[in-house]
């Protein structure tokens, strides 16, 4: 019920930052489009008055492909060198917008604030650049280790095996379970960079370890949540392979219309990416929220009180008393409490 | 009656390791049945060893007196490092790798003639080609007396061999075993004018990384003792089966007018049997791979005698056995011997990635290249691994299209002919070496490519040249003629011309020899290209003529109902050096084409034309006659640019980069 609280909550505020959502959208579509733009005319100085396009129309054509890629294959690959460094960018430039996503998300303001959103980029960019390392560090040296340690276990499991069967079934439960733990690391990170926002943290390390530890705390919400999002994102690749194939691109009305069910696709995962966000930033507040309740107070016994003198009965004369007062009981004395609080860290955000 | 029990008595005592009477397969020979062995085998399954009686009958079918006798040792290939197939494969063969201390070997214990001298003492390892003195591959015993024109020699030889761990061929992957090239073979004896003898010679080579084999007909009768319970598949005809009393049985086979006999036993074996018209086939599969893969090999197989059969020639064995290596042992994989092919499979590979049916096909056709028509593959690998290319990329496409033969899978497809034609155009030096070479001889690399890829690709140019139905009588009447014996390259060059000859006439010249000295003995490339197209408004002569006493511009004499006349330069060049000739297909506006015929020799050649139509589109080899052609992409010019694909594919990888940099920026 909790991850499915933070799902829905976090689909909600995700929602209202559809702004936001369009924003790194079109961070996406322009870096991308440079490169497109750049193979586009290496295409038409290549091949752009060859007839052979005519196999292309419909359908991939090996043998136009392999010549093409024998003869300008040079061109082609220093277009895709290029893809690497923009790679590079393009995880910094995340690294940087992380910050504004995860605050716009927390403030939850009714109108999306494009300052606001990069002055947030600028005032988390250096510290998410530390969780960058950080986690990629671990991310690198626990994938090495996984690999080695996977490596060797599987070579002594199928070392007499007659037949694939077995080394085949155990290469995928391996590489599920690599893939699983990588992306708890990954899930690690996100709570980083959430907590970092959600307490303005300065001190990385101390983020870094206690989202590690907050991952394992509520495992089954943190990785609940994480794994519903990636099925639906897997669902929406899924649908995408299906119209793909029904669509085609055989004709200029095709093509258009697969570019729209394309750009849908980037689109559902840059919305699937900032309600991952949304839905730790819940999760996380939650979380942090019951941890931050003040905890009942044990209760100390009071001094004995002294004991209670017997009512006196009235007489059957009237008795000389204050006129019009009435006596009254004596009181037990109230108990102590002897309650803690929790020193509030937080400081407001300038 | 009693003199019957008493011969039938005889027989038996005799002939103590059969227990029936020899089959006969064809009662009159196919092939001149040179070299017959007499083997009897028993694999220890434990130590990986095969101790062997052999009896081998040579017959002397030249007119010289044989002064010495020269084998193949192959298994010492795998011996140490030194030998020649080790050091130039680095220890592996097709990707798959020696296991460390999987070495094999084989020893002569003893050899002599028959009723005659002692052989053992006087063997001498010998190294025709590369003075590898730590070679054994091929050894020489001289004969204290010669063996004469057409007589028969009978030499009894006891051998042991230690089988490698299988990575090239053949070997052992536990308790599965495929025993090739195994038994100590006498190498062909080539007298005065068979292939390029001009005097009688051995031609018995190392063992190479790069080589195969090549050896004489003969009868082989082979009886193999395993353990009981393994399955055994062989060459020939499982004559009878004993159990013996040892937890061991006896596999007795016959075969007839073949060169060489390879077995394989395993516990693991499943069956299949089939039939295709006279031959029955057998199946030896993977248990976990009955399911998917059974019906692929029977198929598939059962597509190549039918093509072979109608497009070549018969089949003339009444059987043929298919294994399927198991997991492990792929280096036994893709490999064929007479009447017994191994196949190469996986469990759950889907229908639509055909590598079942490729390796089954393409080593069904050594069944006609190499083993029916006995070329030497040592010395011309292109006549064995190329032809049988070029019919494993035929008969693929006919069966499974196409664009779709080799993979139709998840919207991706390729055929098998743009596989192997791209083995060749797509080399980064296409002329590394020329397709005619001893396999051992390329040094720099490329004998996949030229002997396998490029022989199919000029095959297929061939083809596509002088027609389909041409090329089948040419191939039907070089496997006609040279069936059971040793062709040449010049052989087959002379069946090309015969046939080319009689059924088109002088239409490529007085024979095609200058074809095959191109992409045969040569290593130019071929790459013609449509160069340019331009049209150019024509308005007559430039400058100004006289006119009604004025001098004008000749465009003030144009006349819009005649319309505009173009002037139309085509210009088609030869980029590489096989020249061949051509076709350029011209296409105009109002839709009307010309064909030119171009001989292919000049660099360039130049078509004009005047009309009131311009040139859209012109296109150099329109047919795809020349598959040899490098780059089909510049064979063809357009003016009117056809824009839909530019766009797919931009948008396509529009697509692609978005995903790559979402995915790379997971934190």
């Amino acid at each position: 019920m909790t991850t499915l609280k933070a799902l829905f909550s976090g689909v909600h505020s995700t929602n209202r930052s559809y702004r936001m959502v369009a924003l790194l959208y079109a961070f996406d579509l322009l870096i991308a489009a440079i490169l497109a733009y750049g193979f586009r005319s290496v295409l038409i100085a290549t091949i752009g008055d060859s007839m052979s396009l005519e196999h292309l129309i419909k359908d991939f054509d090996y043998t136009v492909y392999t010549d093409y890629m024998f003869k300008y294959g040079g061109r082609v690959s220093a277009l895709i060198s290029q893809i690497y460094w923009l790679m590079f960018f393009y995880l910094l430039l995340n690294t940087l917008l992380g910050g504004g996503t995860i605050a716009t998300l927390k403030d939850g303001a009714e109108r999306f604030s494009m300052r606001s959103f990069f002055e947030n980029c600028g005032a988390y960019f250096f510290r998410f650049l530390r969780l960058l390392l950080i986690f990629g560090v671990i991310l690198i040296l626990l994938g090495a280790t996984l690999s080695a340690v996977f490596g060797g276990v599987y070579t002594v499991l199928t070392q007499d095996s007659v037949s694939e069967v077995w080394p085949f079934s155990l290469a995928i439960i391996l590489f599920l379970l690599f893939l699983f733990i990588e992306m708890l690391v990954v899930l690690m990170a996100d709570y980083a960079k959430v907590a970092t926002v959600a307490n303005d943290a300065t001190s990385m390390l101390k983020m870094s370890w206690q989202s590690i530890k907050f991952v394992f705390r509520h495992f089954v919400s943190t990785v609940g949540l994480q794994l519903s999002i990636l099925v639906s994102v897997l669902v929406a690749v899924i649908v995408y392979l299906i119209l793909e194939d029904q669509i085609g691109m055989a004709t200029p009305l095709a093509v258009i219309v697969m570019f729209l069910v394309q750009q849908a696709s980037v689109g559902f995962k840059v919305w699937a990416r900032v309600l991952t966000f949304a839905g730790e930033l819940e999760l996380f507040k939650k979380f942090e929220k019951e941890a931050s309740l003040p905890v009942p107070a044990p209760v100390v016994p009071g001094p004995t009180p002294e004991p209670v003198a017997p009512p006196v009965m009235p007489s059957a004369a009237p008795a000389a008393t204050e006129s019009g007062k009435k006596k009254r009981k004596t009181r037990r004395p109230p108990l102590r409490r002897t309650a803690v609080r929790r020193k509030r860290t937080s400081k407001k955000s300038k | 009656m009693k003199s019957s029990l008493c011969a039938l008595a005889v027989i038996l005592i005799l002939c103590p390791s059969r227990t029936s009477a020899l089959q006969i397969i064809f009662p009159q020979p196919l092939s001149p049945r040179i070299a017959s062995y007499t083997i009897s085998v028993t694999l220890d399954a434990e130590r990986k060893v095969l101790q062997g009686k052999e009896t081998l009958r040579w017959r002397n079918t030249s007119k010289d007196r044989i002064r010495e006798l020269r084998f193949h040792l192959y298994l010492n290939a795998f011996k140490n490092s030194k030998s020649t197939f080790m050091t130039e494969s680095g220890g592996q063969l097709r990707g798959d790798r020696m296991e460390a201390g999987g070495w094999g070997w084989i020893d002569v214990a003893s050899m002599k003639v028959r009723d005659g001298e002692e052989l053992k003492s006087k063997m001498e390892f010998i190294h025709p080609d590369d003075d590898n003195t730590m070679d054994q591959t091929v050894f020489r015993v001289p004969l204290s007396k010669p063996v004469l024109p057409n007589q028969l020699i009978v030499l009894d030889i006891d051998f042991t061999a230690k089988l490698p761990a299988v990575f090239a061929r053949t070997g052992y992957n536990q308790d599965f075993f495929m025993v090739g090239q195994w038994f100590p073979k006498i190498g062909v004896y080539e007298p005065a004018g068979m292939r390029y003898a001009t005097q009688g010679q051995w031609n018995c080579h190392q063992f190479h990384a790069n080589s195969e084999f090549y050896a004489d007909y003969g009868v082989y009768d082979v009886d193999m003792t395993v353990p009981a319970n393994y399955v055994v598949g062989a060459t020939g005809i499982l004559e009878n089966e004993r159990v013996n009393g040892d937890s061991t049985k006896t596999c007795f086979y016959h075969a007839e007018d073949i060169h060489d006999f390879s077995w394989t036993a395993s516990p693991l074996y499943k069956v299949v049997e089939d039939q295709w018209k006279h031959v029955k086939i057998r199946l030896l599969i993977q248990p976990d791979r009955l399911k998917g893969n059974a019906q692929r090999y029977i198929q598939s197989v059962k597509a190549a005698l039918a093509f072979f059969d109608e497009h070549v020639g018969k089949y003339p064995y009444p059987n043929l056995t298919i294994v399927d290596p198991q997991w492990g042992a792929f280096g036994a994989g893709g490999m064929e011997y007479p009447t017994l092919i191994t196949g190469g499979s996986f469990w759950a590979v889907p229908d639509g990635i055909r590598l079942v049916e490729v390796v089954t096909i393409h080593e069904f056709g050594h069944q006609y290249f190499y083993g029916l028509v006995g070329s030497n593959e040592f010395e011309e690998a292109w006549l064995d691994e190329g032809i049988t290319q070029y019919y494993e990329t035929r008969i693929m496409d006919v069966t499974y299209g196409v664009k779709t033969s080799a993979a139709d899978f998840m919207g991706f497809h390729v055929g098998d002919f743009e596989i192997t034609r791209s083995g060749y155009t797509g080399l980064s030096n296409p002329r590394i070496a020329p397709t005619y070479a001893n396999s051992w001889d390329y040094k720099a690399g490329g004998y996949g490519s030229m002997t396998y890829d490029k022989t199919a690709t000029f095959l297929t140019t061939l083809q596509r040249m002088i027609g389909a139905d041409v090329m089948d009588e040419v191939m039907k009447t070089y496997f006609e003629r040279w069936k059971f014996k040793h062709p040449c390259s010049r052989d087959f060059i002379a069946v090309v011309n015969e046939v080319v000859h009689k059924r088109l006439g002088d239409k490529f010249g007085k024979d095609m020899n200058w074809f095959f000295d191109q992409v045969l003995y040569g290593t130019d490339v071929c790459d013609y290209e449509l160069s340019s197209i331009r049209n150019e408004l024509v308005f007559g002569t430039r400058g100004l003529v006289d006119s009604a006493g004025t001098k004008i511009h000749p465009r003030e004499q144009f006349n819009p109902e005649e319309g505009s006349t173009y002037h139309s330069r085509i210009l088609v060049s030869r980029l590489g050096d096989v020249r061949m000739p051509v076709d350029v297909l011209v296409h105009f506006a109002d839709g009307k084409e010309i064909r030119e015929h171009w001989d292919g020799q000049a660099r360039w050649k130049e078509y004009n034309y005047t009309g009131h139509q311009r040139v859209t589109w012109a296109k150099v080899d329109p047919d795809d006659v020349l598959a040899i052609d490098i780059n089909v992409n510049n064979n063809s010019k357009t003016e009117d640019p056809i824009s839909q694909p530019i766009w797919k594919y931009t948008v396509k990888f529009l697509f692609w980069m978005e995903n790559v940099l979402q995915y790379s920026s997971i934190f």
